[in-house]
């Protein structure tokens, strides 16, 4: 299954923008060694996180960063940053990302914080994590992604012009 | 993110979820009391983060939930006129500062034409639940609502009119207090608030309207200067700044706010004074004290009060009026019991019956009944019609009826109970025929 979704995500590099903060065109290149890492994700996420219902699948998504490129501080979760503890625990370790360009749009006209934010997108693998469609309880297309132990994530998105 | 318990939003808890950005962005929560509060991330950088909260009544909400309303207006046309603005500093609670929601910057602010129905799953539509919802005793949350409650809730009797505790007690407390609304509206605005005995649970309609009507009498009348005459109605320049409007009943034991139809945005214009003498008026319980107070008003507020505190005592329940005034960031308050308005009508009646002055009249006698005890006296320009005073009786008996006459006439101001109209009574208290020798 995994090695599946890696022949996928090399197909699908070329359809990302700009650059990131290693100063690369389009999303680095993954190694074919990283297809057989076991399922590992930061010692901080409570039992049972990521859910059973996050799923391992290649989506392309989109978050809203501050820098251009982006850089590590734009993909802290809030577990990281020590803030909003009274959030579902897994949750709090978890990354929101929308599954739309417009659903990113959307965001900067809904919430004045975000105005100045730019938008970045990226492509998640079960390389990167596994992400979830979270937008039942909340606003639509709002997937939640929990990135894999050790992974430098800002590298994996690039700001759209 | 939420304020800490201790800041001056109170403890406050999480309700609805609108926006999730890693943590809530755009959200409702509640207070103590249940009262909604909507909040949205409004600013941020790498040390501080600013959030707007404001208050919305349980109608806002829903039509805000239902695409009926924007998050531009609802932060901008806050139904309190006000919205806070919690401030953060490097993730924790710095301060809450207050300010009126028509002079947030735009920089801080969600776009003009954002619904939550363009961004949320479609809710379920349950408008008629909602309405329903007031009938009961209980308060839902609409989305809480599934199709058998709905119908359960339905089925409950319930007269069409009746309007929840829970209901009058939530709007009691989302009513604006008076000096705010004075502050906003540029306008003298009050309350004037009925508390039933405990026998009784009604407002007699007639006592109210009565009220109603003497408030605006007694204002008018003291908006006049203390030193105008008694003759004439009070002048259509000086009444305009005092006429008052009712502006709506509030839930209460029974409760109006008023305010006056002009607003004093250049300064009091007699509207602001009257409201502010009538609460020392009703603040007064001592007698040589109101004696005083009423010395230094119009004559004619003397017999409004009296008519005021008459109607008072007729609606059988304690009056509580307060009243803001632009300008002035507190409320003026006072009170009187029923017992307490009968008691300073009986004293004010027995201060009117006095006459306001005496007048010397030359005129004509046109006619006399000593039967009905009545004259009329008149000349070119004036006429007096009245009663003539037990002591007079036998000189007017030896006076000749369409002779030129000198008179001193007794003049009392009084009001028709039935329209607040003024009118003077004459009373004939000496007469002397024109050839005869000045009366004494």
């Amino acid at each position: 299954m995994a090695g599946k979704d890696i022949g996928a995500l090399t197909s699908l590099a070329d359809g990302t923008m700009a650059k990131n903060s290693e100063g690369q065109t389009g999303l680095p290149s993954i190694g074919t060694e990283l297809v057989q890492l076991p399922d590992s994700y930061e010692d901080y996420l409570p039992l049972g996180c990521p859910p059973d219902s996050a799923q391992k699948i290649q989506k392309v998504v989109y978050r809203l960063v501050r820098n251009d490129p982006p850089t590590a501080h734009d993909f802290r979760t809030a577990h990281e940053l020590n803030n909003h503890k009274d959030k579902d625990p897994c949750q709090r370790c978890s990354l929101s990302v929308s599954g739309s360009l417009d659903a990113s749009k959307e965001l900067r006209r809904f919430v004045p914080a975000f105005k100045d934010r730019k938008i970045s997108s990226g492509v998640i693998t079960p390389l990167v994590g596994v992400i979830m469609d979270t937008s039942e309880k909340v606003q639509d297309d709002h997937w939640s992604w929990w990135p894999r132990k050790g992974l430098p994530r800002h590298t994996y998105f690039a700001v759209i012009p | 993110m939420l304020p800490p318990p201790s800041s001056p939003l109170g403890p406050l808890k999480l309700d609805k979820v609108f926006i999730e950005y890693d943590s809530p962005q755009l959200f409702t929560c509640k207070d103590a009391t249940g009262s909604h509060f909507l909040a949205v991330h409004a600013f941020e950088d790498e040390r501080s983060d600013q959030w707007i909260y404001v208050r919305l009544s349980t109608r806002r909400l829903r039509q805000l939930k239902q695409g009926h309303l924007d998050l531009y207006d609802a932060f901008r046309k806050a139904e309190s006129g006000h919205i806070d603005i919690v401030y953060f500093k490097n993730g924790f609670f710095d301060r809450i500062e207050t300010t009126r929601s028509d002079k947030i910057q735009n920089e801080i602010m969600p776009e003009r034409h954002t619904f939550l129905t363009s961004i949320i799953k479609p809710i379920q539509k349950v408008d008629s639940a909602s309405n329903y919802a007031t009938l009961s005793n209980e308060s839902y949350e609409f989305e809480d609502l599934d199709a058998g409650r709905v119908l359960a809730i339905a089925s409950e009797s319930a007269p069409m009119w009746e309007i929840s505790p829970v209901v009058i007690d939530y709007l009691k407390r989302m009513r604006t207090p008076v000096h705010v609304a004075a502050e906003r509206s540029h306008r003298v605005v009050a309350d004037i608030v009925l508390k039933q005995a405990e026998s009784a649970a009604n407002v007699p309609l007639a006592a109210l309207g009565a009220l109603l009507a003497t408030t605006q009498r007694l204002v008018d009348a003291l908006g006049q200067p203390p030193s105008g005459g008694m003759r004439g109605p009070i002048g259509s320049a000086l009444a305009q700044w005092t006429k008052l409007d009712a502006v709506a009943p509030f839930p209460s034991s029974f409760g109006i706010r008023i305010e006056t139809r002009e607003t004093s945005m250049f300064g009091d214009t007699g509207g602001q004074r009257a409201v502010e003498l009538m609460v020392s008026l009703i603040a007064i319980r001592d007698e040589s004290v109101l004696r005083a107070a009423l010395e230094n008003v119009h004559k004619r507020a003397l017999l409004h009060y009296k008519m005021f505190v008459k109607a008072v005592a007729k609606t059988g329940s304690d009056l509580n009026f307060s009243a803001g005034v632009p300008g002035t960031p507190s409320i003026l308050e006072a009170s009187m019991r029923a017992n307490e308005a009968e008691a300073v009508y009986q004293w004010l009646d027995s201060v009117v019956q006095k006459d306001d002055a005496d007048i010397t009249f030359e005129g004509r006698l046109v006619g006399v009944s000593l039967k009905s005890r009545t004259f009329l006296l008149e000349n070119e320009k004036e006429s007096y019609e009245g009663r003539i005073a037990e002591e007079c009786l036998k000189e007017v008996d030896q006076k000749r009826v369409n002779m030129m006459h000198v008179a001193i006439i007794g003049v009392r101001t009084e009001l028709n109970e039935a329209t607040g109209e003024e009118y003077q009574r004459y009373t004939l208290k000496k007469i002397s025929a024109l050839d005869d020798e000045q009366p004494q």
